[in-house]
């Protein structure tokens, strides 16, 4: 006999349990936890060599990289002074289980801030909680005015949205108005920086913008 | 891309669902999937008949796509916007908050005896 039961269990509740788990985790130990999503490319590990060693002067920092091959990205954080951690997984995006897997590898001294870079990728990293506090959309303004629209969950999900690549604005054929609108439309309460990692433009409001939420975030 | 991930928690979802319950089979799965949940339902569908197994071997997906629901955080409005997803309100231009549409969730399950 054929019977329906009702279940109304959320597909990602494993995940879900292991984010509260990390988060209860992190709020023990008074790390603030920001976890930075993109496209491949887009300029998360520029961004972060250039953001840690200012933010650096504030709060201690660690990060947790994540890449499908090799730890290139580790590597080119240690090398400005930073620790971090390297995860190499075939998945689309990090889940909460790694992030914590990794955490702990920074028990010895504990970091103020512990960044998370995920997996190139901008549509799967926005389905999965990580027990991150911020979460960060970089967009580098040549993928196209129109993204943000056509990817619109990572972007709404985001507190802030950092829009990097301003130097090649002029090369794009992308108007940043346009853009703007766009990112506006899809997350109206995200706080929007334009920058170029590369230049320097723009990171000082960026930088000042993340040093306040992460206060904000070890106050609570 | 993470769909196989997401058909693999479902299967185990409904394979867990048919244990407890003692039943043989799991004949349906039905899920709730968000407009804007982040999964494609063709890939899932591919990814979820390539996947069964155990209990649900012989399941079929039902999937109740669920539209973007928005509601304005001032003035409570609610609107379903197109596909262009303006979140802000017509009515006051204040932001508004996503609602309904990113469900993805297990509603129930259809469960047989064995033969």
């Amino acid at each position: 006999m054929a019977e329906r039961i009702v279940v109304e269990t959320p597909v990602l509740k494993k995940n879900d349990e292991y984010a509260a788990g990390n988060r209860q985790w992190f709020a023990e130990r008074g790390i603030a936890v920001v976890n930075i999503m993109s496209a491949p490319g887009a300029g998360k590990t520029t961004l972060l060599e250039r953001t840690l060693p200012i933010l650096g002067e504030r709060f201690a920092c660690a990060v947790i990289e994540g890449d499908l091959q090799t730890d290139l990205d580790a590597e080119r954080i240690r090398k400005i002074g930073v620790r971090a951690h390297q995860i190499n997984t075939t998945c689309c995006h990090l889940d909460a289980r790694m992030v914590m897997g990794a955490a702990e590898t920074f028990e010895e001294s504990l970091p103020e801030v512990l960044f998370i870079e995920n997996i190139g990728n901008l549509v799967c990293p926005a389905s999965y909680d990580l027990g991150e506090h911020l979460k960060v959309t970089l967009f580098s303004v040549v993928e196209g005015a129109d993204k943000p629209k056509k990817y619109p969950k990572m972007f709404r999900m985001s507190d802030c949205v950092v829009l990097n690549k301003a130097d090649l604005l002029p090369y794009s054929g992308v108007a940043i108005e346009e853009l703007l609108a766009n990112v506006r439309d899809v997350s109206p309460e995200a706080a929007v920086f334009t920058v170029s990692a590369r230049t320097g433009e723009g990171l000082r409001e960026w930088v000042d913008w993340l040093a306040g939420s992460i206060a904000g975030v070890r106050e609570r | 891309m993470h769909e196989t991930g997401i058909a693999a928690d479902i299967l185990e979802i409904a394979n867990a669902q048919a244990a407890s319950h003692g039943k043989a089979r799991v004949a349906e799965v039905t899920v709730r999937l968000g407009d804007m949940s982040g999964v494609v339902a063709e890939a899932l569908e591919f990814a979820f008949e390539v996947l069964r197994d155990g209990a649900a071997s012989t399941a079929r997906l039902e999937l109740k796509r669920i539209p973007v629901l928005a509601r304005c955080g001032a003035c409570q409005v609610e609107t379903r916007p197109g596909a262009d997803l303006v979140l802000w309100c017509e009515k006051c231009g204040r932001p508004m908050k996503v609602i309904e549409g990113e469900e993805l969730t297990v509603e129930s399950v259809v469960l047989e005896d064995g033969e």
